[in-house]
């Protein structure tokens, strides 16, 4: 048997990095995550099915919404880290789920996923899944990709680099970003709002989190 | 192909999972601090001020690990300008347990290996000199040796006063001088 710790840092260079993995099966969000019913009602918990992962249910009201993240425990590095999920979200054309890194998502005001993040989100409107960038409090930068909503597990991947940052979306390159990098060191997220009065759910399968 | 016991905690999140950590006030005082918000910030544990102060983490006396076949793989700092960080494997709570440690001590030159057999116990130094970052530290526990690493550099092995029977992880800071704290950044344990 061999340690999966020397696989994850194979050299120097790479000993002494945050490196997290949830693989969300079991029968509850783990203590790893903070779960904050941001405005409205609404649930979480472990979904019993073939190949389920974690939930966030809001209430049907508009504007409702739930978040986890780290609690604003930020260990990854906002010029060097990477993300990867599996995501399901159950009806991307009337509310937003939004994944990746963040400053603070739970402890933000309601309707805001922070003054600095990076990720991944389907959205009432858009026609595609897109990426949002914020630095600093400024105007987030969208990027729309070229992969369609829809109710599908996707696969998600966002890199940050010491200049930029890129997606992925079902392995496949979907956008790269030069600039409007986070200002600070981020947490993990999930989050979702409704936009209208109905119930909404987004799905998490596993996450995975490290500094590079 | 056999699938032995093995154990992995990454130090990283809002908190700490209940119910695989147990946290034990070994003598005198202290306190857990909890997840570092921080860069490669881990899980902080400080002892009290008086010298012998311990305070640690441990599976509760919950021992899948043999004392003569398993490997602990981890990565850890010293916070404290004084005190000691240890971590390893532990037959039981108890400070004069048979058990494996990696010492990083504020009173020595360099950092060390610690193996007690539930008698009598004693330490080798390593060719690593002590100091307050991150290190990934590996030992593997045999029946004649204790095979160690710092930082995937080998050091010289351990013979004498090996600890015999079952094992659990354990981690923990203590006073020398002034309080100790040791902050967590990864624990990994299984058996051969």
């Amino acid at each position: 048997m061999s340690s999966i710790l020397e696989k994850l840092h194979p050299d120097v260079a790479s000993i002494g990095k945050s490196h997290f993995f949830d693989d969300m099966s079991a029968k509850k969000i783990r203590d790893w995550w903070s779960v904050v019913q941001k405005a409205g009602s609404g649930s979480s918990g472990a979904l019993d099915g073939i190949d389920n992962g974690i939930f966030l249910t809001t209430g049907p009201t508009v504007n409702a919404e739930v978040a986890m993240d780290f609690g604003d425990k930020r260990p990854f590095n906002k010029n060097g880290c990477k993300f990867i999920s599996k995501l399901r979200f159950d009806n991307p054309t009337i509310a937003t789920a939004f994944t990746g890194f963040t400053e603070q998502v739970s402890t933000a005001p309601a309707g805001s996923a922070g003054n600095d993040y990076v990720g991944l989100r389907m959205r009432t409107s858009d026609t595609f899944w897109n990426t949002a960038v914020r630095s600093g409090g400024a105007s987030a930068v969208i990027t729309d990709t070229a992969v369609f909503r829809n109710t599908s597990p996707f696969d998600l991947e966002i890199t940050l680099g010491a200049s930029s940052s890129e997606t992925r979306i079902n392995r496949g390159i979907s956008t790269v970003n030069a600039g409007a990098l986070p200002t600070v060191n981020l947490q993990a997220f999930l989050w979702i709002i409704t936009s209208n009065a109905s119930a909404k759910t987004v799905e998490m399968m596993q996450c995975e989190a490290f500094n590079t | 192909m056999t699938i032995n016991q093995k154990f992995l905690y990454h130090f990283c999140g809002a908190g700490i999972t209940t119910g695989i950590w147990f946290n034990r006030q070994i003598n005198g005082t202290g306190s857990v601090l909890g997840i570092n918000d921080a860069l490669n910030g881990g899980n902080k544990i400080q002892s009290g001020t008086s010298d012998g102060n311990k305070t640690g983490a441990d599976t509760n006396n919950f021992r899948q690990f043999d004392a003569q076949n398993a490997v602990c793989v981890t990565e850890f700092k010293r916070n404290s300008a004084n005190g000691i960080a240890r971590a390893g494997f532990t037959a039981t709570g108890s400070d004069v347990a048979a058990r494996a440690q990696f010492v990083e001590d504020a009173s020595k030159t360099f950092k060390q290996l610690l193996s007690h057999d539930g008698s009598n116990g004693s330490t080798i130094d390593s060719n690593v000199a002590i100091d307050l970052a991150y290190h990934q530290y590996k030992m593997t526990l045999g029946s004649a040796s204790i095979a160690w690493s710092i930082d995937k550099v080998l050091q010289t092995a351990k013979t004498t006063n090996l600890p015999t029977g079952k094992m659990m992880p354990q981690y923990h800071a203590e006073a020398l001088s002034g309080l100790g704290e040791i902050e967590m950044l990864h624990y990994e344990a299984f058996n051969i």
